[in-house]
């Protein structure tokens, strides 16, 4: 992978992504880079991975120096978003107005719109030599990934004294620079990677490539993709799972057709699930030193 | 053929008249091919079926091998077989068009280009979309409808929403409470709320992997579902390794981790029925793979390899 200080994990539900972010983070951690791993995903499961409790703030990953992890928790984040944007008006608005400006940060959107702008903080943190996000299914990110775009057209578009579902306009007029800025940066493969999990099966395939082009479209170009659960031949010994290695072989032709000129990485389908440290430590090694054939033989033994 | 297999069946079935089933379960563990699958296997069986699809991502067009849009499409090759993806952005442009329609004569230039403005926020999409599942939801000219559902978490803030609701339709249509547009739309919202508890109408059925994430997201979902007094109605555990082609030992570590989530499943969700899709040798893409599916699915047909003779 190129080294960046950001990476963004995408694809389809159930392809790895997690598992995959982790490994990576462990990876750059152990490199000796002061490393975050953070979850947007209102259903993620870090915690799991990592067998321990992560939460709303960064912890220390126990076991891995430099790294730790945070989930961010949507409803805190628009907890903590109202009372910033809230809070302060009160002092100089009358009764009346305060209620309408409470009611339009009860909307479904604050939440989207406050886990989001934790993320952009996140972004805007100096603590640490690189972030990963573990984003949340596809379709989802996109959008996410698309609003501060919509966010800066709307900002502009909005009358002077106008009131936005975001909020009152003074108050997240200074937002519009911050969002701005997070896009440069989403935008700069300098600085920002987008890995794409995949599994060679089609669906994974086909909205892999959707979300790329949909990347493109808002400017963001620099896709890397890993290619996992791939069955390792040698254990396609009975007609049933010889047909699946032939389907996934059919995919990965599909894969190098489709992504070429794209970098990408295999990952082989592992005889254990991959939760803990010292797995994803190993499943890290895989991914970025080889290591595939050493490890698969020890898991037999 | 077991009780509990019995009672499943049966539980997926219009019970008086009408029935509407939720899918819901962690991205990826097959709920698009196990809800089209199911919408198969009953309209074979008779029943008048509508199958949605609420994911921004949808693939309903790839399983099917037909374009599925925003309209409702029928499936002709079953019969009595139909479908539709929501389109958040038609939605979207729909609802705007409406509010604004009906607003019209009642406000003055200055509240209707207010309006205008507030519109233009990207919430209106997720509510667009939120008003057309309500749309589908509360139609009757199906038997069963089914709701091939976005991801856990999002499924859940979706059906969070009509409680909040009225504070933003509040807002967005200038309807003050107490006023006759205010109620209509507070009665419809507390009609659906009220349908989706009720267990004679709507099922929601859990879809897992034998896997430690996918289990434990789902019980978390599940008892949230709980605490908006939604039980789960069925479980269904896909991608079980055939135990007979698990012959290597690789594999047959795989399917032995395999087994101690069947157990783990069956004490989380002890009491609630459930079933098992095997792995098949092929992805499920078309309607003959969908038909084969269902029949193993719901009607305990043999997962054999097809045509191994092929191979040789």
């Amino acid at each position: 992978m190129q080294n960046t200080k950001f990476y963004f994990f995408s694809g389809k539900g159930g392809v790895g992504k997690t598992s995959m972010a982790s490994a990576t983070a462990i990876h750059y951690a152990e490199l000796g880079n002061k490393t975050l791993i953070v979850t947007t995903d209102p259903a993620s499961n870090l915690s799991d991975v990592f067998q321990q409790e992560i939460g709303h703030r960064e912890v220390s990953i126990n076991g891995v120096d430099n790294l730790w992890a945070m989930e961010i928790d949507p409803d805190k984040a628009a907890d903590e978003y109202r009372q910033r944007i809230v809070a302060p008006l009160r002092e100089f608005l009358p009764e009346e107005t305060m209620r309408v400006v409470e009611e339009q940060f009860n909307s479904p959107c604050t939440t989207e719109i406050a886990a989001f702008d934790r993320f952009v903080d996140l972004m805007d943190d100096p603590a640490y030599d690189v972030v990963i996000f573990d984003t949340a299914p596809t379709g989802h990110t996109i959008r996410l990934l698309q609003l501060p775009v919509e966010w800066s057209k709307y900002i502009e578009k909005s009358p002077v004294n106008g009131q936005t579902c975001m909020g009152p306009l003074e108050a997240i007029q200074g937002s519009k620079e911050k969002y701005d800025r997070a896009i440069r940066i989403l935008r700069d493969s300098a600085r920002t990677s987008f890995i794409f999990v995949l599994q060679p099966e089609e669906t994974p395939i086909e909205e892999a490539l959707r979300s790329s082009k949909e990347l493109e479209a808002i400017g963001i170009r620099a896709i890397e993709i890993v290619i996992n659960g791939i069955l390792p031949a040698e254990e396609c010994v009975n007609p049933f799972f010889v047909k699946r290695k032939e389907m996934q072989d059919r995919y990965m032709k599909i894969i190098d057709d489709r992504f070429s000129g794209t970098s990408s990485r295999k990952m082989y389908l592992l005889s254990d699930e991959i939760s803990g440290v010292e797995i994803l430590r190993q499943v890290g090694q895989m991914l970025f030193e080889s290591k595939q054939n050493q490890y698969l033989k020890r898991a037999r033994l | 053929m077991s009780e509990n297999f019995v009672s499943s069946v049966q539980k997926i079935c219009p019970i008086d008249g009408k029935r509407t089933i939720f899918f819901a379960g962690k991205g990826g563990v097959g709920k698009t091919v196990i809800s089209s699958s199911t919408a198969v296997h009953l309209a074979q069986k008779g029943y008048k079926t509508l199958l949605v699809s609420t994911d921004p991502a949808s693939h309903l067009s790839q399983v099917f091998e037909q374009l599925i849009g925003s309209e409702v499409t029928e499936i002709k090759e079953i019969g009595n077989l139909f479908s539709a993806c929501i389109d958040q952005a038609r939605a979207a442009s729909e609802y705007k068009k409406r509010i604004l329609d009906e607003a019209k004569n009642k406000y003055s230039l200055d509240m209707l280009e207010a309006m205008k403005e507030e519109l233009e926020s990207p919430c209106t999409e997720e509510m667009a979309a939120f008003e057309k599942f309500l749309e589908y939801a509360t139609q009757s000219d199906y038997d069963v409808t089914i709701f091939d559902t976005a991801p856990t978490g999002h499924t859940l803030r979706l059906l969070g929403l009509p409680l909040d609701w009225g504070r933003q339709l509040e807002i967005m249509v200038a309807a003050k409470p107490g006023s006759e547009a205010y109620l209509q739309t507070k009665v419809r919202y507390d009609r659906i709320i009220k349908d989706l508890r009720d267990e004679k109408q709507t099922i929601f059925i859990f879809i897992m992997y034998p896997e430690f994430t996918p289990i434990i997201e789902a019980y978390r979902a599940s008892t949230d579902l709980k605490k908006t007094g939604i039980e789960t109605g069925m479980v269904i555990v896909n991608q079980m390794l055939p135990d007979e082609y698990c012959t290597t030992p690789f594999l047959r570590k795989r399917w032995q981790t395999q087994q101690k989530y069947l157990d783990m499943i069956k004490e989380k969700f002890a009491n609630i029925p459930f079933l098992m899709l095997p792995l098949m040798d092929t992805e499920i893409k078309g309607v003959s793979k969908l038909r084969r599916a269902a029949s193993i699915l719901w009607e305990q047909e043999r997962n054999d390899v097809e045509k191994i003779v092929d191979l040789k």
